[in-house]
């Protein structure tokens, strides 16, 4: 999918978009190859950073693909290929007119550009779908069409729009991998806009975490993973996450509760995570543990993912453990039964 | 009341003087309705041909000046037309046509029993202004560029019109058919048409709007007027003195003003 | 849900819509002269109204889809001042009577309109033609289409325009290949309805363009005027609009019920 013939180019945006009340205002780079992913709850700006990097949202601000501003330009003039979250297909046209409407737009003769389009949808593994009409394609294979489509018009730069938000939960692992071996393949810069982590964290080289209208992190997924900047973004991550005053070693939680942690002499104003894989549950208070913090709580909720289950305690402060099934079983204890929860000061990770 | 009965005797003979003194081509004497014991009273609707707006308007308001308390009302319209809804029950009390053959509908249907002949009418080109110097003959109808009118073949004034140009040996097409002589007269007074065919009565009517250009009478053709009494009617009385009034003197006068020539 | 129980306050006043409606066309089935029917219908008078009926709703329909589909997109998507004003006036033709039309279409277009003399120096003539007929019929049908599609406009999705742009198609490429044929359906109903709008007008074509056989006089034209000498003939024309009338019901039903192009 290597876009031959154009010139492999970088994204460096500053956008500002004034909507009503909203505003947005985010800067974001992007380099050829690149695949950044701009996490964010909804109402948080995601889509309307993407659109107006498309041209379809009145903005202000450079757009510079390859160093040239393309701010000022209509949609069709700039070059992105864009793939929408309900993928769009022309209902009128069969998958193959719709992959060719892009080549033909752009003054390639029918005949050509359904041959390409043939040709790219073999390539994607979806040849077999070219005659269909869209409303004959499921939803997985009709989003996996519209990036063939995306692609076809060799764009300079690509645009994901929450692409599997609207697909099923079952196909939606499916859709990922396809869209990660295509977008690897891909020499530009990409941009995928989601809500979900598990995308974010899979699919991007580096993520931009955008909230209110502004971006309150960026990093690599492991970087952003470990050290959260936000409640949203470690409730994502699946981080336990306060927010307090320090002094002394001990963390004083805003919304109530004591953390003791290992800090020494630092003090003011911080941040404190705690992986739920360092949280040890008790059925009775525990003697003879060196875990400074113990809080009792009652259990709230209980998810079990597999091996693992989550368990949510309504302790002082409130944490989530990471427990085996096993241990769990070992506790014999149900959601509602008093526990308690032991951190190790040194396992509490904190930032200022 | 006492005073009326007196009146209407005293102005029918007043009438009678006045018709008698004037040029009136009519051989027809005015005859006089014998005063009746009940005065004319009521109202009654009279459907007559569209030649005959302008006259029996007045005709009926000199007959409800005559005849204080009764209402006449007029439905003018193409003959064939009228004649139709006569036969379809529509509430007339006198039926006046251009034609004897839409009369013949009726009394065919039994409507009407018999009918008089009240005048007669021949054709006339009305020409709007503006066209009277190019247009001074039947003949310049076929003059590229013309545009004329007539009337539906099915009217009176068509049949007239018809035989008007059969008679001139004229195979021109008119470019519209009005449904009735006073629509196919405004297309010439409204300027759509520069000349129209209709009869001298309407010539007459438009006055200065239009510029009359006369038909030799070699090649003009007339039609009858006639003029009954619905069986059906509601008032015969005073349908019946409406139909005696335009035999009348009076009546004649009125239509030979407008242009009406004897039956 | 149970199944509505028909309440007698409500059964009589339906009844009675329903017997208002259908008894007008009983009447008309009832008096058909069945066994002369194929001998009125041959008449060549009658085969020379239905194929000028024909042509002139055709071209109408035609010449609306042209013009009305684009100033549908305008007032459906460009936004600027007085754009509920045009949509207003534009849907004015819906509710006029037809014979103001025709008066309007006079005074515009007419030799002694506003723009008969502009008309008239390039050799264009509408009144009394047949073009004339197409004017009138377009101008009372076309906001049947304006409409039509003008909802379709500005219901549909500017979402597939949007993907359109993105894929580097211009204005006209996405109205060609994406906007049109999405409305497509909206395009079709409202040109059925336009057709069997176009075919029916009779007072705003017989006030504009006039009457003459194979000219201007259209199947409601020579209707009613067969009605004045013909009845038989008149029912037979009755009746033949109305067999198109309920081709044109019939089209239109298919229309909806064939599944169109939705996502």
């Amino acid at each position: 999918m290597a876009s031959t013939g154009t010139a492999v180019v970088s994204l460096h945006a500053e956008v500002e978009v004034r909507r009503g009340t909203f505003t947005l205002r985010a800067a974001l780079a992007c380099a050829a190859g690149e695949t950044l992913a701009v996490l964010g709850p909804n109402g948080a700006g995601k889509s309307t950073l993407l659109r107006a990097l498309a041209g379809l949202e009145p903005a202000t601000g450079p757009v510079r693909v390859g160093g040239r501003d393309v701010s000022a330009l209509p949609p069709r003039l700039r070059g992105a290929g864009v793939v929408f979250q309900d993928h769009r297909l022309f209902p009128h046209l069969s998958a193959r007119d719709n992959v060719a409407f892009g080549p033909r737009s752009q003054g390639g003769r029918r005949r050509d550009a359904r041959a390409e389009a043939d040709a790219l949808l073999l390539r994607l593994g979806l040849g077999d779908l070219g005659a269909r009409r869209p409303r004959e394609l499921s939803g997985g294979q009709a989003q996996r069409v519209a990036l063939a489509r995306a692609l076809a018009g060799r764009p300079t730069y690509l645009l994901l729009d929450e692409p599997l938000s609207a697909l099923d939960t079952e196909i939606r692992a499916e859709v990922r991998g396809f869209l990660r071996t295509t977008v690897d393949g891909y020499d530009g810069p990409c941009l995928l806009v989601t809500h979900d982590a598990v995308e974010a964290l899979t699919l991007a080289d580096r993520i931009l975490v955008l909230e209110g209208g502004g971006v309150v992190q960026e990093g690599t997924p492991t970087q952003v993973a470990r050290h959260p900047a936000t409640p949203y973004v470690a409730r994502l991550v699946g981080l336990n996450f306060y927010r307090g005053q320090l002094t002394g070693g001990r963390l004083t939680v805003d919304s109530g509760g004591e953390i003791a942690c290992a800090t020494g002499d630092l003090s003011g104003r911080a941040l404190a995570t705690i992986r739920p894989s360092a949280v040890t549950l008790f059925a009775d208070r525990p003697h003879g543990t060196s875990a400074r913090n113990l809080w009792p709580g009652r259990i709230a909720v209980v998810e079990v993912a597999g091996e693992r289950v989550r368990v949510e305690v309504a302790s002082t402060p409130p944490v989530v453990a990471e427990v085996t099934a096993a241990a769990l079983a070992e506790l014999r204890v149900r959601p509602g039964d008093e526990v308690w929860a032991a951190v190790k000061a040194t396992d509490v990770d904190v930032r200022t | 009341m006492p005073g009326r009965s007196l009146a209407l005797p005293l102005l029918l003979a007043a009438l009678a003087l006045v018709s008698a003194c004037g040029s009136s081509t009519s051989s027809t004497p005015a005859s006089s309705t014998p005063p009746s014991s009940t005065p004319l009273h009521g109202s009654i609707t009279v459907f007559a041909a569209a030649s005959l707006t302008g006259s029996f308007t007045r005709l009926g308001k000199q007959f409800e000046a005559a005849h204080p308390g009764t209402t006449v009302t007029f439905s003018f319209g193409a003959s064939s037309t009228l004649a139709q809804q006569i036969n379809q029950g529509a509430p007339a009390d006198v039926f006046a046509s251009a034609a004897p053959v839409n009369m013949q509908q009726v009394i065919s249907d039994g409507g009407i029993a018999t009918s008089t002949d009240f005048a007669s009418n021949t054709a006339e080109l009305a020409v709007a202004p503006g066209k009277a110097s190019t247009i001074t003959s039947l003949a310049d109808l076929a003059k590229a560029g013309v545009r004329f009118a007539t009337c539906q073949p099915q009217v009176p004034c068509g049949a007239v019109a018809t035989k008007v140009l059969a008679h001139a040996h004229l195979t021109v097409q008119p470019v519209t058919q009005g449904l009735d002589v006073k629509t196919t007269l405004a297309y010439v007074t409204n300027g759509q048409v520069d000349a129209a065919l209709v009869y001298v009565t309407d010539v007459k009517a438009a006055g200065s709007s239009v510029v009359g250009v006369p038909i030799p009478a070699a090649e003009n053709a007339s039609t009858e007027y006639p003029i009954g009494v619905v069986s059906a009617s509601k008032n015969l009385d005073l349908a019946r003195a409406f139909d005696q009034y335009v035999l009348s003197g009076s009546g004649r006068s009125v239509l030979a003003a407008a242009g009406f020539s004897s039956p | 849900m149970r199944r509505g129980r028909l309440p007698v306050v409500l059964a009589v006043p339906a009844a009675l819509g329903l017997l208002f409606l259908l008894l007008p066309l009983l009447g008309l089935l009832a008096r058909a002269p069945w066994h002369g029917l194929p001998h009125l219908l041959g008449d060549s008078t009658v085969l020379q109204a239905l194929r000028l009926s024909l042509i002139c709703a055709s071209s109408a329909t035609a010449l609306s889809v042209l013009l009305g589909v684009p100033l549908a997109w305008v007032i459906a998507r460009l936004r600027f001042p007085g754009r509920r004003v045009l949509r207003a006036l534009v849907t004015l033709p819906l509710v006029l009577p037809p014979v103001v039309g025709g008066v309007a279409l006079l005074y515009a277009f007419g030799r002694k309109g506003v723009f008969g003399p502009a008309l008239s120096a390039l050799h264009v003539d509408l009144s009394f033609t047949t073009a004339g007929v197409v004017a009138a019929e377009t101008f009372v049908a076309m906001p049947f289409l304006v409409v039509s599609v003008e909802g379709a406009l500005s219901s549909s999705d500017l979402r597939f325009e949007e993907a359109a742009a993105t894929l580097g198609a211009g204005a006209w490429t996405t109205f060609r290949r994406v906007t049109v044929p999405l409305i497509g359906p909206s395009v079709g109903a409202g040109a059925v309805l336009t057709f069997a709008r176009a075919l029916g007008e009779f007072g705003a074509t017989i006030t504009f363009a006039g009457n003459l056989p194979g000219t201007t006089q259209t199947l409601p034209l020579a209707t009613y005027i067969a009605l004045e000498t013909d009845p038989r003939s008149a029912i037979a024309l009755a009746l033949l609009l109305l067999a198109v009338s309920i081709a044109v019901l019939l089209l239109l039903r298919e229309r909806w019920l064939r599944p169109g192009p939705q996502s």
